[in-house]
């Protein structure tokens, strides 16, 4: 089974153009993520309109790439002029700046290179031996699992991410809601449409995922004064010991690899989490002379080797049942579901093949980044020197031409416009980006499989808890959001006890 | 917006009345939920403490690594600061934001009206003539933008050239 559909899936990859999407993806990755205040989401949701004329696998490798590329790329700007790329790199500029200011910033960038590809490797490698089991768990689910599945991942979302619980489930639900405008696939009735053509098919989840990750993401750049232009960064150091200091640290590579990708499957947690808890770790567990945050190579190394393994972990959820890990992976089950790849049991039976082309190419991708990490390592310092003001414009101009592409629907450039505002002002209040997003793409999908729930059912809402899956997912449900409200609530009575004794 | 939230998911929930039970069922049950999250982040200043505190608590599992992210964003913020980049200069920027809302309303307008690839180059003069971008960058940049235009015109399988209108 997992021999035939490898030979599948290597077939998929080494015909026709697929490789050279593979490595284009990688390359736009590195960039997107190495400039500052742009990141994997913003490059994904620009690239998306644009995969219209590929095949699906081609597009949903080309995506892949972008993000497995961008997570490495985060890391150049965090080691040459301690700004992050990404959040993912964050707690790389911990000792990787502080390397450069040593004059061994090509030693940092060398080992984020390697870190990254080992790390990266690893959890993938990992992943693809997981995947038989995954399709036996996948295939246990039918209609109510998927419909409980999709409420608890929102609950998940909004419990895991930073920020007020009541916040992510109120824009969890609004994205749930929004997603029911136009014609229900299950049910042939228009709602919502006013009467007009336009709103006949609903919002397209692409310009909406376009307008939060683009445009949101640009409105709140353009107020932010001054670019991040920075020249005269001095590339000292040397590439060949950054490798070898990786090599000397197999334990702490490995180990945050798979932290990475642990953390990475956790829908809303993230590679931002996961670097943090990796370098925390690497910490806790280091011996007591060894001083963090002044230029340990450790540091980088597993801050660097998590955040590509959690790109592996993220897609776990994601593919099995359609529940993102972060933003990218939102963007990219848009790019499944645009190409009619839908999450659950069909990527693990009739589209196994494809499934693990996408693992490969995540294989093939991290060696690339290790190539390209290395060899044109002293290349790298041009892109932190771009002012990313004056891609404000062109990234406007990139996702209005490709919102009106997706269908020529100039509902769709208006949504992109809309949403672009809309997402700003999610991001200004604190409200979660992602359970807002994970309700607009799990909308269609959740109201299916509640209606066939029902249908089977003959109406009894029992069905959702007569089964021991179904009762398990409503059971953690209820309990994910309604344990730190109740924590919440009684947490006056508990100071007062305190106070009494 | 809050409002903004609230005023369309109840438009909705008194429609979903009008769809027969089967198509109404989902966006009844969503707009409920909507409409109760709403208000209760709407009346949070009048709501007694532990309440207030149910709907302002995050669930995070992850709280213990925030003091890190703090430490590592003071961190980065000092260096700005130092270099004097990256100033959120608050009436600065929300003018800033303002006008590139605006600039991103005639955008689509104009688009509407004149097709967006002759909508493109002007939205890119009007950008950096309010942001002060100078001429030469601004000649690239419109450059650049026509280019992605026109590519994209050729690329996709929609007539750019043409308004909605």
């Amino acid at each position: 089974m997992i021999g035939s559909s490898l030979t599948g899936a290597i077939d998929i990859l080494f015909t026709g153009t697929t490789l050279g999407w593979l490595l284009v993806g990688v390359l736009l990755g590195i960039v997107i993520g190495a400039i500052p205040g742009l990141g994997p989401n913003l490059g994904l949701a620009i690239v998306l309109p644009l995969t219209v004329r590929l095949s699906g696998p081609d597009a949903i490798i080309l995506l892949i790439s972008i993000y497995s590329g961008a997570m490495y790329g985060g890391s150049i700007a965090a080691i040459l002029i301690n700004t992050p790329g990404t959040a993912a790199a964050a707690a790389t500029t911990l000792d990787g700046y502080q390397m450069t200011r040593q004059g061994r910033a090509m030693d940092a960038l060398s080992i984020s290179a390697t870190a990254s590809a080992v790390g990266g490797l690893f959890a993938i490698v990992t992943l693809i031996l997981l995947t038989p089991y995954l399709t036996t768990l996948v295939l246990l689910f039918g209609s109510p699992e998927y419909f409980l599945i999709a409420l608890f991942g929102i609950a998940l979302i909004t419990v895991v991410a930073r920020g007020s619980l009541v916040k992510g489930l109120t824009a969890g639900a609004f994205g749930l809601l929004l997603s029911t405008i136009g014609f229900p696939i299950a049910v042939g009735q228009p709602r919502y449409t006013f009467d007009t053509m336009l709103l006949f098919d609903g919002l397209n989840f692409v310009a909406v995922l376009i307008g939060i990750f683009a445009i949101g993401e640009m409105i709140k750049l353009a107020g932010e004064r001054g670019g991040i232009a920075r020249d005269g960064v001095d590339m000292d150091g040397s590439v060949f010991s950054g490798v070898v200091d990786v090599l000397r640290a197999p334990i702490t590579t490995i180990k945050s690899g798979y932290i990475g990708m642990f953390i990475g499957a956790i829908p809303g947690s993230g590679a931002s989490i996961a670097n943090f808890v990796s370098y925390a770790e690497t910490v806790r567990s280091g011996s007591g002379d060894e001083e963090y945050g002044s230029g340990n190579h450790r540091g980088v190394i597993a801050s660097e080797a998590a955040n590509n393994g959690t790109v592996a972990g993220s897609l776990i959820p994601t593919f099995s049942f359609g529940i993102p890990g972060s933003g990218s992976t939102a963007i990219l089950l848009g790019g499944l579901m645009m190409h009619g790849l839908n999450p659950g049991p069909e990527l693990f039976t009739t589209n196994i093949d494809i499934t693990y082309s996408v693992f490969l190419s995540l294989l093939i991708g991290n060696i690339v980044i290790l190539a390209v990490g290395l060899f044109f390592i002293t290349k790298t310092s041009y892109v932190t020197a771009v002012n990313s003001n004056y891609l404000i414009p062109l990234v406007i101009v990139f996702s209005t031409l490709g919102s009106l592409g997706l269908r020529g629907n100039w509902l769709d450039v208006f949504t992109v416009l809309f949403f672009g505002v809309f997402g700003f002002f999610l991001m200004t209040y604190d409200y979660s980006i992602i359970a807002f997003v994970l309700g607009i793409i799990l909308g269609p999908i959740a109201e299916e499989n509640l209606i066939r729930s029902l249908q089977l059912s003959d109406g009894s809402l029992m069905i959702f808890v007569n089964e021991p899956i179904p009762l398990l997912l409503t059971l953690m449900t209820v309990t994910l959001v309604g344990l730190p409200l109740l924590k919440a609530l009684a947490s006056p009575f508990r100071r007062y006890v305190a106070s009494a004794r | 917006m809050l409002v903004g939230i609230l005023v369309v998911s109840s438009y909705m929930l008194v429609e979903s009345f009008a769809f027969s039970y089967q198509v109404a069922i989902f966006p009844r049950f969503t707009a409920i939920a909507t409409i109760c999250g709403a208000l209760l982040l709407l009346a949070r200043g009048y709501l007694p403490e532990s309440v207030r505190n149910a709907v302002d608590d995050s669930g995070s599992m992850f709280d213990y690594e925030e003091d890190e992210l703090v430490e590592s964003e003071e961190a980065v913020t000092s260096r700005a600061e130092r270099d004097g980049e990256h100033e959120d200069a608050s009436p600065h920027a929300e003018r800033q934001q303002a006008i590139l809302v605006g600039l991103l309303a005639g955008y689509g307008v104009v688009g509407y009206a004149i097709g967006l690839v002759l909508a493109t180059p002007l939205f890119v003069i009007a950008y950096s003539a309010l942001f002060g971008i100078r001429k030469r960058i601004a000649a690239v940049l419109l450059g650049v933008a026509i280019a992605i235009a026109l590519s994209f015109d050729y690329i996709l399988p929609v007539d750019l050239m043409q308004g909605g209108l």
